[in-house]
């Protein structure tokens, strides 16, 4: 059994050897000789030049990304393929930063020319933002790193034959239809590969290559006068075409399609105080809206006030070290470095290395996630005067901004199951994967349901229910956590689409979990007409 | 923000170069550029501002009944023809696409004029000012204040955008729209996290918008929300103002599918089968409509199939007139198409609008 201590010291060693494949050196001149393990040359020049440019037009800091963005979106439905897309994306983005204002600036003219135009254009934004600005922008310390990474995969999955993808959903939709009541199957993957350049005018330059899927499977079955769908929970990861197949879609469809037939059948749930055992596909999308969120810094702050939204963690002195977020089974991990992961690199995008770190320790809320210019803010609260690395941009003409590393809940120390979980529950209620869900914009009042519910009684499950949804408020919620899963019961999900920001950007962000019980929660009925 | 709009005659040459390179049965060519300026605020001052250009050309290609598409943003005749032909390769790959509908010929589109300079020309400098004008008046001191205004926490976003949209078929199809957009919106807190409030306006031209008034509106609504109590579950009569009535808007959409209708998996399916066009589905004050030429709104005359869009009331005194027909789902069921390119109601319906008559929501 590997107990959470040595859980914790086997993802921080993840950490180092990942950070281990760069070449740290702090570099005299920005047009360094470069090292045989860096990327694309042209890229590397082109990123160099334009924060060359933003230095000579007047920056104290400038950053670039070239990236290279190649998506594929593939769906079908029943049998008919609905859409079949390739796409590319191919350009720079610059930030400027002027006597501690930001500018940014962006274009598909991957040319010298062109992006000394968007650094100069970025060193403009800079100064007439200036104006309104009255905290001038510090930068936390981040060493001069240089090097290449690339998500470790075994079969890149663009390059797999469109034929055998195509083939793959359609069997998957063939095997779903076979189960009686089951009318409608879609599936579909949506893969990517992402080649980031990163120049910085503090001597880093590094390329990394980001390989992602997302598979996803919905089945709707048709009864009298009612309709039931069943979506499985296929967690998108940061892995290779492997990952796809070890999901055996087509060996696994007609277990799913059964259950979206059986939920014709369930009990409606009686409204009242259950014991909830959530499975980590369910449980994965509670952590990320309700800890991942409000752990964001720039929302304690008030910087997504206009959008998406603050956090009940504020403000920062207050919370850190003094909140009682949960029980003290509760220990939630941000992290970079996890195999597999959607937020997995080895540098973030302002060239922060890549590490793990605790924001919630035995139930008392421990530390933020953080960019460089927000990490100087609490560096005297929490003692860490670097940047966590939670820097990211979606694409070469969004600017980075703070998004939410992989944001887990640590296993306990116990060899427990959600068998055992159950075993030992009187009157529950277990949910399965990710349904509707609703949460405040402070994160703190919220209702989630799921896919499929099973009610428990007496340590046994009796029958499936439907139309249940659970409804807590953060705190509450997690300090009634009582019993939780251990290593061998943890799993990671995700999505491939977290919103934040404005213009919205989107990450990719995976949770991982484990079973966990939590006691006298108030449970709704979603079909009851009120 | 730089001016990289493509004009009509830019983008025609353009599509006529990629069209010149396919060699598949039929091939379609949606083609967007322009550029975009921003600039977000939070703490009463700016934190980030940028300025984007970018062009996107997406190509469909059909051969032998299979359909696929491919899209970049690289225009050299080297990229153009690697995207033509990733399109007709992937076009072959795939299966036969039973629901296959023919590109459309040559079509004739009613102009609408949502072009304004005064937002393609909105820099980061005058952007600034804007930002500037709009913090001062939330935080401006008059009348009798409970607490300090200039404490107030302001954030919020603008962001002006200018492009076009071109789509030509290997049938003779080309259809131009150029238009810009801009939006501010804005959030004032009071200090002690109670009350908050939020405004916002947008629209085609930058005369749309007074960022002061909406300073002063979000902050009359911060102070005016300080302090609120709870209350217990139950029903209430709701008042919701216009941009909160909006929020509804966007699921409806996706609801107003008629094939999801006809094959019973929609509010909107009837029991026993059909749909419930026809029936009252709403309050008999609730009207919704889409129509790009009105002046209010100013939409896309054509969806992403290059269909010319008309005006199409979906729901009419609370009683469901409409629901979104695709092409093949049109076809399938001997009806006019309402647009939507593939999927019904897709994502340029060409300009939404609903009317609920505020004087007797309270009833």
């Amino acid at each position: 059994m590997t107990s959470r201590r040595d859980f914790l010291k086997t993802t921080a060693l993840g950490a180092v050897a990942v950070a281990g494949t760069a070449q740290v050196a702090r570099a005299g001149t920005l047009l360094h000789k470069l090292s045989n393990d860096t990327g694309d040359p042209m890229a590397n020049e082109i990123a160099l030049a334009a924060i060359q440019a933003a230095k000579d037009a007047g920056a104290s800091y400038s950053d670039a990304r070239v990236g290279r963005y190649r998506r594929q979106f593939i769906a079908a439905r029943e049998r008919q393929v609905m859409g079949v897309s390739d796409s590319e994306s191919f350009g720079i983005g610059v930030r400027a930063l002027v006597n501690g204002a930001w500018g940014f600036a962006a274009t598909r003219d991957v040319s010298r020319a062109g992006a000394v135009r968007v650094a100069q254009q970025a060193v403009q934004v800079a100064r007439a933002a200036r104006a309104v600005t009255r905290t001038p922008v510090v930068l936390a310390p981040t060493p001069a790193v240089t090097g290449t990474w690339r998500t470790p995969v075994q079969q890149d999955p663009i390059d797999i034959p469109i034929e055998d993808k195509v083939a793959l959903l359609l069997a998957t939709n063939e095997a779903a239809l076979k189960i009686p009541g089951v009318r409608f199957a879609n599936s579909g993957l949506a893969l990517l590969r992402e080649e980031k350049t990163l120049a910085t005018t503090d001597g880093t330059l590094v390329t990394q290559t980001f390989v992602r899927v997302g598979p996803s499977f919905t089945v709707t079955a048709i009864g009298d006068g009612d309709f039931q769908s069943y979506t499985e929970e296929m967690a998108p990861r940061g892995a290779g075409w492997e990952y796809i197949t070890s999901l055996d879609m087509p060996g696994n469809a007609p277990k799913w399609a059964a259950l979206a037939a059986e939920k014709l059948t369930a009990r409606s749930v009686d409204v009242g105080r259950y014991d909830l055992i959530l499975d980590p596909t369910n449980l994965w999308l509670t952590i990320h809206e309700s800890v991942g969120h409000p752990t964001e810094l720039d929302r304690a702050r008030g910087y997504e006030a206009n959008y998406a939204g603050t956090s009940f963690v504020a403000p920062p002195e207050k919370m850190i070290s003094k909140l009682k977020y949960g029980s003290r089974l509760m220990n939630i991990q941000a992290d970079r470095t996890q195999q597999d992961s959607l937020s997995r690199c080895a540098w973030d995008d302002e060239g922060v290395a890549a590490e793990s770190w605790l924001l919630i320790k035995d139930g008392i809320f421990h530390d933020y996630q953080t960019v460089r210019d927000q990490a100087p803010a609490i560096a005297s609260l929490n003692g860490v005067k670097h940047s966590h690395g939670c820097s990211f941009a979606d694409s070469w003409d969004s600017v980075q901004f703070q998004r939410m590393p992989n944001v887990s809940l640590l296993p306990g120390e116990h060899d427990t199951t959600i068998d055992d979980i159950i075993a030992d529950t009187d009157h529950g209620i277990v949910i399965k994967n990710r349904g509707s869900w609703s949460i405040d914009q402070q994160r703190y009042n919220f209702q989630f349901s799921g896919q499929v519910f099973y009610e428990v009684k007496k340590g046994k499950i009796t029958g499936m229910l439907k139309d249940v949804a659970y409804q807590a408020r953060t705190p509450d919620f997690w300090n009634s956590m009582d019993m939780i899963g251990g290593k061998r019961s943890y799993w990671l999900g995700g999505t491939f689409s977290d919103g934040k920001g404005e213009p919205g950007q989107s990450s990719s962000v995976s949770h991982g979990c484990v079973p966990a019980r939590f006691r006298q929660v108030n449970i709704i009925n979603t079909a009851r007409n009120v | 923000m730089a001016d990289t709009m493509m004009t009509r005659e830019a983008m025609q040459t353009l599509a006529k170069r990629i069209l010149a390179m396919s060699t598949a049965d039929e091939t379609r060519v949606n083609i967007t550029s322009g550029a975009t300026g921003n600039t977000r605020f939070a703490a009463g001052e700016i934190t980030t501002s940028g300025d984007t250009d970018n062009a996107e050309i997406s190509i469909t290609s059909t051969v032998g009944g299979r359909r696929a598409s491919s899209t970049t943003n690289l225009t050299d005749d080297a990229s153009l023809k690697r995207a033509v032909d990733t399109a007709e390769r992937l076009a072959k790959l795939s299966p036969q696409d039973l629901e296959l509908v023919p590109e459309l010929g040559p079509q004739q589109y009613q102009d609408v004029s949502a072009n304004n300079a005064d937002v393609s020309n909105l820099g980061a400098t005058a952007r600034a000012h804007a930002v500037e004008q709009l913090i001062a008046a939330a935080r401006a001191p008059g009348g009798v204040m409970p607490i300090d205004p200039a404490t107030l926490f302001v954030a919020g976003f603008l962001e002006a955008n200018g492009g076009a949209r071109g789509i030509a078929t290997s049938k003779g199809l080309f259809a131009y729209h150029a238009s810009t957009s801009v939006s501010l919106s804005c959030t004032a807190r009071t200090p002690d996290g109670t009350g908050s409030g939020y405004a916002s306006a947008g629209g085609r031209a930058w005369t749309a918008v007074d960022p002061a008034a909406l300073g002063r509106r979000a902050a009359q609504k911060a102070l005016a929300s300080r302090n609120p109590v709870a209350i217990e579950p139950g029903r209430y009569t709701v008042i919701l103002e216009p941009r909160a009535v909006a929020d509804f808007i966007p699921g409806l959409i996706g609801s107003l599918n008629a094939r999801s209708a006809d094959e019973g998996r929609s509010p909107f399916s009837k029991k026993g089968g059909g749909t419930k066009i026809g029936e009252k589905i709403a309050d008999e004050r609730v009207t919704m409509l889409s129509d790009p030429f009105d002046p209010e709104l100013l939409g896309q005359p054509f969806d992403n199939d290059g269909l010319p869009l008309k005006r199409v009331v979906w729901i009419e005194n609370g009683i469901l007139k409409n629901l979104a027909y695709s092409r093949f789902w049109a076809q399938k069921k001997g009806v006019e198409p309402t647009g939507g390119g593939g999927g019904g109601f897709g994502r340029n319906p060409g300009g939404l609008k609903r009317w609920v008559d505020p004087s007797r929501l309270m009833n």
